[in-house]
């Protein structure tokens, strides 16, 4: 394996070539390819997983945990930080009016 | 989405105008320096200790980072000068998991105040209003439109005292809301026991309770 990335560190320019990402060996390309298709499989895999995750409510989660973190004190600090920029005489405005 | 464009004037049946007013961040710093500082923090109980702007930055930023929405937004009438004075105010997220079933999405009620009759006096405004219904019509409205079916939850805040916890609860229940079963909804470990007071609204309940709100569109 640490073979492999240390020739792909050497042959992979950083303008996104890589036309040389594979040993020129025979022996060698078949176990880089094997490899490779894992990777590819499970970068697809995780990614299929987020995206599932995303449209689906975490169960697990608890009520109590989401507060917390909705509580968590540093969202005062950077709000008070932000209230600064609120006029003192600001009032609510005129009723029905268009934002 | 069809939003109330009157409340009730508590007590009576009569109505008057007002408006469902989304909230920035501005809009909360307001409240809390003119309603909330002046009116509910000295009073003591339920929500006297929250501040606004930090819970408003808050849901913007842990519930995006979960890849939900969060929504601040203010129920508000006119006085005679034509000025805005809010009555009520609200955080929501979305989708939320449903207290009944966590496998099913809400809209869940994080955070909900009413303004106090001596700072709508303060503003003009002589009425009482009754504003837990259409706080919680407006939370069905933006279930129905992001195709939750109408369903809400929301936690009764415990307060200081056992008295204050339950005349919550009461009020919750006196709108027809579920009181979710401690025995079933969350997963929890041993240690991590519900405290029971997660309300929610089915699709039905919130259907039904919409309707009866009909004649304020």
């Amino acid at each position: 394996m640490n073979i492999l990335f240390q020739h792909q560190e050497k042959s992979l320019p950083l303008n996104g070539g890589g036309a040389d990402a594979l040993s020129p060996e025979a022996e060698k390309r078949s176990i880089e390819l094997a490899f490779l298709r894992r990777l590819t499989a499970m970068a697809s895999g995780a990614a299929a997983q987020i995206l599932v995750l995303a449209d689906q409510p975490d169960a697990g989660e608890l009520f109590e945990d989401s507060y917390a973190q909705i509580r968590n004190p540093i969202f005062e600090t950077i709000s008070s930080q932000m209230e600064k920029s609120v006029p003192e005489d600001a009032g609510f405005g005129r009723f029905r009016s268009k934002k | 989405m069809s939003l109330l464009s009157k409340i009730r004037v508590a007590n009576t049946q009569r109505c008057v105008e007002a408006e469902v007013y989304p909230c920035s961040h501005e809009d909360m710093v307001i409240w809390q320096r003119r309603i909330h500082a002046p009116y509910i923090a000295p009073k003591g109980g339920i929500g006297s200790d929250w501040n606004w702007p930090a819970l408003f930055l808050a849901c913007q930023f842990s519930e995006q980072a979960l890849a939900r929405q969060a929504i601040a937004f203010q129920i508000r009438v006119a006085n005679a000068d034509g000025d805005a004075v809010p009555v009520a105010q609200a955080i929501f997220t979305l989708p939320y998991h449903w207290p009944a079933d966590p496998a099913q999405s809400c809209v869940f009620v994080w955070f909900i105040a009413a303004t106090p009759v001596e700072a709508l006096r303060a503003y003009g405004i002589q009425d009482r209003f009754s504003v837990l219904a259409p706080l919680l019509d407006t939370a069905i409205q933006v279930s129905l439109s992001n195709v939750l079916g109408g369903r809400i939850g929301l936690h009764a805040a415990a307060g200081d005292s056992a008295a204050e916890g339950l005349a919550l609860e009461q009020k919750y229940r006196n709108c027809q809301l579920r009181q979710a079963s401690k025995n079933k909804g969350f997963f929890r470990f041993p240690f991590r026991r519900h405290d029971g007071r997660l309300f929610y609204f089915t699709d039905a309940d919130a259907v039904a309770f919409a309707a009866r709100q009909g004649d304020l569109r």
